[in-house]
C-alpha cells in the first residue's frame, strides 16, 4: 500500500532483540538503539552526490549547523562541506515486510523478514541462528539515468564513536560499528567505508581523511 | 555509480548486547548463545539475506492477498514492527524467555515462558 503521507517513523526490528532502525518520518531524527531506553538519537543519510559536490538524499536530518570539527579548527576557518541540493517528491510503498522509500533517482528499503519462531525445544541449532539473527535487511538502488557518475551513499549520525568492522566480520566486508554493539556492513562489490565527524564533510571534494575513527558518521 | 547504470547497495544493519540484559531476574539476549559478537551478526546476516528477502516477500504477499482495506492492512504493518521492536528472547540459563516489553512497566510482569506471547 502507498500511504498518503509517506512521512512517518515505522519500527525494523529484528525478532527479540528489543532493538530498531526506526526511520521514516521527513526532518527528523532516527532512532535506533539495543535498548528501548538507551535509543541513538540521530541522523540517517541516504542518497547519492554528483559531480558538482551535492547531496541529493532522502530527508531523514536536521540540518546542523555547527560540526564538532570545528573544536579542532580554531580561527582557521573550515573545509568544505558537500551542500544539499533539491529533491523530488518523496514516495513510500508500506508493505508488511517491506518498507520502500523513494525518490525518482532511488529507493531506500527496509525489510523486517518476520514469521513464526521455531520452537527453542526441538529446533535445530540453524534454524534457532536464522530466527535469532540481531539484524536488519535494507538496500539502496540507484538510478543513474544521466551521462554522468554519481557517488551513492548510505551513512549514520548518532553521538558514538565508531571504528571498522575489522577482520573478524569475514573478507569482502565493509563497515563499521559502534563498541561492538550497533553497526552495519555491505558485501556489494565497490563499496567502500568511511567515518568522519559530518557526512557533508565525509563527501565534501577536497575530503581526505576517509577513515577518522573519532568522528561520529560513519557510511558506505 | 557509472553513468546510464542502476546499482544496489546491499546492507545489513546489526545490534548486539553481551552479558546481563535485564534489570531483575538474570538472563541474557537467545541470540549471544549462537553469536560471537557483531561483526558475526553482521557476516551471517549478508550470507544469509536471500533466505531472509524471501520470508519478507512472504509476508508481503499474505498481507497483499488479505480480505482486508488499506487501512487495516497499514495499521497490521505498523502493529507488527512495533511489537518485534519491543520484544526480548532470552536465556535465562536453562531455558529460552519470550519478553514483551511496555515503557514504565517492570519487566516481570511480562515475562512469559516462550510462546505464550506468540503474535502469530
Amino acid at each position: 500500500m502507498k500511504p498518503e503521507n509517506p512521512s512517518f517513523h515505522a519500527h525494523h526490528a529484528p525478532m527479540g532483540a528489543l532493538a530498531s532502525f526506526t526511520c521514516g518520518s521527513a526532518r527528523r531524527c532516527w532512532r535506533n538503539g539495543p535498548r528501548v531506553d538507551g535509543a541513538f538519537p540521530g541522523a540517517i543519510v541516504v542518497g547519492y552526490q554528483t559531480p558538482d559536490g551535492a547531496l541529493h538524499r532522502l530527508p531523514f536530518f536536521e540540518s546542523q549547523a555547527k560540526s564538532e570539527a570545528d573544536r579542532y579548527r580554531g580561527e582557521s576557518g573550515g573545509d568544505a562541506k558537500a551542500d544539499d541540493a533539491h529533491i523530488g517528491t518523496v514516495e513510500r510503498e508500506f508493505q508488511w515486510a517491506t518498507d520502500r522509500m523513494s525518490l525518482p533517482e532511488m529507493d531506500f528499503t527496509v525489510f523486517t523478514p518476520c514469521g513464526s519462531l521455531p520452537d527453542p525445544e526441538s529446533a535445530s541449532t540453524a534454524d534457532l541462528r536464522f530466527a535469532r539473527c540481531p539484524s536488519v535487511p535494507a538496500q539502496v538502488t540507484f538510478r543513474n539515468t544521466t551521462s554522468e557518475d554519481w557517488r551513492g551513499f548510505f551513512g549514520l549520525g548518532i553521538e558514538q564513536r565508531w571504528s571498522l568492522l575489522g577482520p573478524a566480520a569475514g573478507a569482502g566486508l565493509v563497515g563499521a560499528m559502534s563498541q561492538d554493539t550497533i553497526g552495519f556492513a555491505s558485501n556489494t562489490p565497490g563499496a567502500e567505508t568511511f567515518i568522519d565527524f559530518s557526512i557533508e564533510e565525509a563527501l565534501a571534494p577536497d575530503s581526505v581523511r576517509g577513515i577518522f575513527c573519532s568522528g561520529k558518521s560513519p557510511g558506505c | 555509480m557509472p553513468a546510464g547504470q542502476t546499482v544496489t547497495l546491499d546492507l545489513a544493519l546489526g545490534f548486539y548486547r553481551q552479558g546481563k540484559a535485564t534489570f531483575n531476574r538474570e538472563m541474557s539476549y537467545f541470540y549471544t548463545r549462537h553469536f560471537t559478537g557483531l561483526p558475526q551478526v553482521l557476516e551471517y546476516a549478508l550470507s544469509e539475506r536471500a533466505r531472509y528477502l524471501a520470508i519478507a516477500a512472504e509476508r508481503d504477499a499474505e498481507l497483499a492477498q488479505a480480505p482486508l482495506n488499506d487501512e487495516q492492512k497499514f495499521l497490521i504493518a505498523h502493529a507488527t514492527r512495533s511489537y518485534y521492536g519491543s520484544t526480548q528472547w532470552l536465556w535465562d540459563g536453562s531455558r529460552s524467555v519470550w519478553v514483551g516489553q511496555r515503557r514504565g512497566i517492570p519487566h516481570d510482569e511480562h515475562v512469559r515462558p516462550h510462546g505464550g506471547h506468540a503474535f502469530f
